[in-house]
């Protein structure tokens, strides 16, 4: 393979504004745990097949794994980290909790994100309406059913505020 | 009780939902190099050269180790035939011959690309019924890693004394575990030659004692220290021994921290899997539903190495016979070699093979005598008085049939059976299903694992009265940080937030054996109980002089206070009593030990106390089978679990609704599929494990509480249960309400149609 | 991986690099959901990307007399929502929804989709059974339109020629039109398919005028059962032998046995459906 060729990306990643050089076959995914050290979003596959790498982008849920580099530039991204803060949680994530929906917790962040993105496109969603939407996120510790009641705890919580 | 019973939130639940919980891939050390094994291409070959030639000319390049690096090459575990790098032979596809490590990961792709593996290819033996007469050895002469026999009784009198004789032979399949995190280390070799390593893995006692073998230091030279496990299943029981070997072996050679993950496939390939089985069969029955005699022949392929197939064996065989007061067994087993991927644990260990063809059969016996799946269980299934197929006398704690009306009764079952029976007939194209079976499970090691039937724990309460917990075994996601923490916030009389305890690393407790067989509850919190004794009696003797309480019966503890019984007006902190204990110089710092209660298992005929107690499961599923597609739509799955106590409410129900789906995957949607011994589809998308779509509409779970009156405030083990059953719950399904009978798993909807139309064409050519 | 990306601001852009290039392997690169997996696999490295996300005359869909223009570049999800889609051409709309899952389906581009020719590609069946056209644009900046089951010529393989690029597709608007789509895979979601099937009749004074069927999955490239399409040409639509119709669609596709299933089940399992998506549109 000829020399590495390096890539200017500038975006937006959990409200900050980021400006870095990289190497231009890097993945979202590579760019957030190894050069960010943001390693909340994990890797279960690599392929887009488990959904665990799942972060918001330009407001649609996307498996980090498979997105290039070259098309985050001016993106705005948002990731685990980027939703909570040291002294409050997400009412998403204090309903994953609440519900018992987190096992092993390497899917959770994935799950989280997508739950993110379905509650922001449709606030109240049917048990059907979940299962779809959550499709693209595997969990083998919970059985789903727990979370399935994480997300409409979810929802409830966030239409209350 | 004040902490147990509730359903606390988890320990570890924020920073799992924040993101920041770490793995073992969110590591970073200074002078880290990244790791890749290099894999056989075939499943059986003769290595002649390993040649890194290619490989060290590449710019960012850090080492390499192979056999000629391993100061003995063996990983311990049961026995010790799994090398850590394989010297002459490589025995199934995708064994690691080699690793090399580079400054990051791509760098080491590129490098392993051109690591050369030189070899002569050769047949590999693939089908564990010719393992025993093959000319090809894999292990020792006869390619036999263990066999048992269990004799109860006069079983041949049995069988010519039946009104009823039923036999069968099923088969079952791998299953891979797919924990969303795969395996990984990070490998840290300290000046002293001694070696610290964070690894993903279930049992860091295995790790440290596998690794002081292979570099051949001594056990107080290895610190294993647990990273949050993100999915194990018993995946992480064997394996992890392997991987942190091939690690060390390198960290040591190159001098530099070793960070080893592995890939998605890399890791279905290479990894250990539940074992496939082939089981033979046969109940003598009377007509009045008892079943007298039961003889099975239960064989396990355990793949290239022996791993954990001894002991997956043996549970498999105990359990055999099922859930049944059976007075005549006779039981043989082995577990042979094959040039595919070592089997070692997966939750069930043995169970759900030997299961699956007990309850299946029991469906068929009551059809023969005209009665249903629920009388055929209800006559014969275990009860206070009744003995084992290892004549295991059961004194107490036995929850067998309540877990059975349990279900039968949530579900409706028996109207159910007959109405779907009925509905079946009118209907063209949707069949509705029913299907029960059962199980019991010998909790902790048992006397296959006895030497190991220990555990340890330590408690320090701080001055500030906060509680520091160590025990030795993990949590990998099914909370035994929480429920650990309950029983010691029960047994310390404090609060469940004041206790923290922490990851487990060996330099904290004593080898306190595996996090396997759903023994943690028992064993870890009974060591804690243990270690709170001697604080507790401190604590106890300061409250009651705080209170002026002069009758220690007079002394109670509610939610984190202590109070005099008589006057609850006046109550003393926790915190206040600590304050003086150590105002006093009092100690209030402990070490549990736990040894559970001695199990037997004769060497001649495998009778005796197999495990110190049992529990007990039921299962009900129910779903619309499209004849025209094979394809079954899930209603609903019932389970009943009868596990003594439930610490945390909450966690069991996950416990149990996650086990079911494991056990459905199984039974339906996992398959793993072969060439010549190589995995065709080691990735999630060929690798079908049950997604949001796929479960059932419903989950009805039940936790049922019959006290052990040796285990932690009664709790006897839970984890394992609610897979086992499920399997034959839907063949039985499908026998019952379709009458069509498959006995080998998956029940794949290419299977299901295959049967139906064959049924449709036989019953066309009767008419 | 072993890729090299390169991107691109314009369709002249594009189709230059696509022509000028000395690499290899040369691919448009959009969603990724393909690509960067094969990549990752190395089944298609080394290779130069040519990353054409940000073209925007590529992303548009919009009504041009009787004809839908469907962008290369729209992503299953803009496809599974958008209300002329839903309108004129339901069986795409359900094949877009099922498109693996909602991650999949927010990268994913229909251009990906048709350019990867995989015979388990889903959005081509409905873009078999509606007569759709391929609009490809050329580095000499000409545009030629070809009919879907020309462009697609094997597994895997299109005839996509040097300094081509697909601008997008035109699906014939015919209100009369009913369709339907139908996709059975080892899961729910996020599968592939074993078979997928995707119908499209039309009925004029309760016969049918128009039929057609076209199944994935069971052949080389997507197969228009063309004996059943004629069986069904002027008979009742209330009357007809559906289960005769089924059987004779079954008989023209060439499954294999395969990872994901058998060609004996994938036989099946197409009557069942066929079965089905005649009587979902004929209600």
């Amino acid at each position: 393979m000829s020399e590495q060729i390096y890539y200017d990306i500038e975006c937006e990643i959990n409200g900050e504004k980021i400006k870095k050089q990289v190497p231009s076959n890097i993945t979202l995914l590579n760019f957030l745990r190894e050069y960010l050290k943001l390693t909340g979003t994990k890797e279960g596959c690599g392929k887009g097949e488990c959904g665990a790498c799942t972060v918001i982008m330009n407001g649609k849920a996307v498996n980090s794994c498979l997105v290039p580099i070259t098309q985050v530039n001016k993106a705005k991204i948002l990731t685990i980290e980027g939703l909570s803060n040291d002294e409050q949680l997400h009412p998403i994530q204090e309903a994953y909790i609440k519900a018992g929906a987190v096992q092993c917790g390497f899917c959770t962040p994935g799950f989280i994100m997508s739950t993110k993105a379905l509650l922001d496109e449709k606030p109240e969603p049917t048990r059907e309406d979940i299962k779809k939407y959550l499709a693209g996120n595997l969990c083998r510790c919970t059985g789903y059913e727990k979370i399935f009641e994480a997300v409409e705890l979810a929802a409830k919580s966030l239409k209350k505020k | 009780m004040n902490s147990v019973g509730k359903s606390y939130i988890k320990k570890d639940a924020i920073t799992k939902v924040r993101g920041i919980e770490k793995y073992i891939e969110d590591y970073f050390f200074d002078n880290m190099v990244y790791a890749k094994i290099i894999r056989s291409p075939v499943a059986r070959m003769l290595i002649k050269k390993i040649d890194y030639s290619k490989a060290e000319k590449i710019e960012g390049f850090s080492g390499y180790a192979d056999y000629r690096d391993v100061p003995v090459n063996k990983v311990a575990l049961v026995f010790e035939d799994w090398p850590c790098f394989p010297e002459k032979y490589a025995n199934y596809y995708g064994e690691g011959i080699a690793i090399i490590a580079a400054e990051n990961y791509e760098i080491a792709e590129r490098c392993a690309k051109e690591v050369k593996i030189i070899y002569e290819e050769l047949e590999p033996l693939l089908d564990p019924r010719k393992s025993v007469e093959s000319k090809i050895k894999i292990f020792n002469k006869d390619n036999i890693f263990k066999s048992f026999n269990i004799e109860k009784g006069d079983v041949e009198k049995a069988f010519q004394e039946a009104d009823l004789i039923v036999e069968g032979e099923f088969e079952t399949h791998h299953q891979e575990h797919s924990y969303i995190e795969t395996q990984g280390c990070i490998a840290l070799p300290q000046p002293d030659n001694s070696i610290t390593i964070y690894a993903s893995a279930q049992c860091p006692f295995y790790v440290q004692k596998s690794v002081a073998l292979c570099l051949n230091i001594p056990l107080n030279k290895v610190r294993i220290i647990q990273t949050a496990i993100g999915g194990a299943f018993g995946g992480k029981e064997d394996v992890p021994s392997v991987v942190c070997c091939q690690a060390a072996v390198l960290a040591m050679k190159i001098k530099r921290p070793v960070k080893l993950i592995y890939k998605r496939e890399e890791d279905i390939i290479s990894m250990s899997k539940r074992h496939p089985s082939i089981t033979r069969i046969k109940y003598a029955v009377k007509k009045d539903g008892k079943i007298i005699g039961c003889e099975v022949d239960f064989l396990l392929n355990g793949g290239a190495y022996s791993s954990l197939s001894p002991i997956v064996l043996w549970r498999g065989t105990v359990h055999a016979a099922g859930p049944y007061n059976i007075p005549n067994v006779k039981i043989v087993s082995k577990a042979v070699a094959t040039n595919t991927v070592p089997c070692g644990a997966y939750r069930g260990f043995g169970q759900p093979q030997s299961c699956f063809s007990a309850e299946s059969l029991i469906d068929e016996i009551a059809q023969k005598l005209n009665i249903t799946p629920y009388e055929i269980r209800k006559i014969n299934g275990l009860k206070v008085g009744d003995t084992t197929a290892t004549s295991h006398y059961l004194d107490h704690s036995v929850g067998y049939l309540d877990t059975l009306d349990a279900v039968v009764n949530k579900t409706n079952y028996l109207t159910k059976l007959k109405e779907y029976k009925e509905i079946n007939k009118q209907s063209k194209r949707i069949k509705k299903c029913i299907g029960l079976s059962s199980m019991y499970y010998g909790v902790g090691l048992g006397a296959g694992g006895r030497y190991l039937a220990r555990a340890g724990a330590y408690i320090q309460v701080t001055p500030d009265a906060s509680v520091i917990l160590a025990v030795g075994n993990t949590d990998m996601g099914q909370g035994a940080k929480t429920v650990l923490a309950q029983i010691a916030a029960e047994a310390l009389g404090c609060n469940y937030d004041d206790i923290n305890i922490l990851d487990v690393d060996t330099a904290l407790v004593p080898d306190s054996g595996p996090t396997v067989a759903s023994r943690t509850t028992v064993m870890s919190g009974n060591a804690i109980i243990e270690a709170a004794k001697s604080i507790r009696k401190n604590i106890d003797a300061v409250a009651m002089d705080l209170l002026n309480i002069s009758n220690a019966n007079d002394l109670i503890n509610k939610d984190g206070y202590f109070l005099n019984k008589n006057n609850e007006s006046k109550k003393v902190s926790f915190k206040e009593v600590v304050k003086e204990c150590w105002n006093r110089r009092l100690h209030l710092t402990s070490q549990g030990w736990y040894v559970s209660p001695e199990c037997t298992f004769s060497a001649d005929k495998g009778q005796g106390d197999a495990y110190f107690i049992y529990s007990y499961a039921s299962y009900i599923v129910d779903f619309d089978l499209d004849i025209e597609t094979g394809i079954m739509k899930f209603n609903e799955i019932t389970c009943a679990v009868d596990f003594g106590k439930a610490i945390n409410p909450q966690l069991c129900e996950g416990q149990i609704q996650g086990g079911n789906i494991q056990g459905l995957g199984w039974a339906v949607y996992e398959e793993l599929k072969y060439k010549d011994g190589k995995i065709l589809n080691p990735n999630f998308t060929d690798y079908i494990i049950p997604g949001t779509m796929d479960i059932p509409e419903k989950m009805n779970v039940i936790l049922i509480e019959k006290e052990y009156n040796k285990g932690p405030y009664g709790a006897k083990g839970l984890g394992e249960c609610p897979l086992i059953g499920i399997a034959p719950a839907i063949r039985n399904a499908l026998f019952n309400c379709v009458n069509i009978k498959i006995n080998k798993l998956p029940l794949t909807p290419e299977k299901v149609l295959k049967e139906i139309k064959e049924k449709k064409n036989e019953e066309e050519k009767n008419e | 991986m072993d890729i090299k990306i390169e991107k691109v601001n314009t369709i002249k852009e594009a189709v230059k690099l696509h022509f000028t290039s000395k690499e290899k392997n040369v691919f448009y690169l959009a969603g990724g959901t393909d690509l960067m997996v094969q990549a990752k696999d190395n089944l298609i490295t080394p290779a130069l990307f040519i990353d054409i996300s940000e073209i925007k005359e590529l992303k548009q869909i919009k009504k041009e007399k009787n004809n839908l223009f469907i962008g290369s570049l729209v992503t299953h999800s803009e496809i599974e929502n958008n209300k002329l889609c839903q309108k004129y051409f339901p069986a795409l709309v359900q094949s877009a929804s099922e498109v693996g899952a909602t991650q999949i389906k927010n990268r994913g581009t229909i251009g990906g989709n048709v350019a990867n020719a995989s015979p388990a590609a889903d959005t081509l069946s409905p873009l078999y059974a509606y007569n759709a056209l391929v609009i490809l644009y050329n580095h000499q900046g000409k545009e030629k339109k070809v009919p879907i089951n020309e462009f697609v010529i094997g597994p895997k393989k299109t005839n996509l020629k040097k300094g081509e690029i697909i601008k997008g597709f035109l699906l014939p608007i015919d209100t009369s039109l009913k369709s339907a789509f139908k996709k059975v895979g080892p899961r729910k979601l996020l599968t592939i398919s074993k078979v997928h099937c995707a119908l499209a009749v039309i009925v004029k004074k309760e016969k049918f005028e128009y039929v057609s069927i076209a199944i994935g999955s069971v052949g080389p490239t997507i197969i228009r059962a063309k004996k059943a399409e004629e069986y069904l040409i002027g008979k009742e639509a209330n009357n007809v032998n559906i289960n005769e119709a089924a059987k004779i669609a079954t008989s023209e596709i060439k499954p294999i046995d395969d990872i994901r299933s058998e060609a004996e089940y994938r036989k099946d399992l197409t009557y069942s459906m066929v079965k089905d998506l005649l009587l979902e549109v004929c209600k």
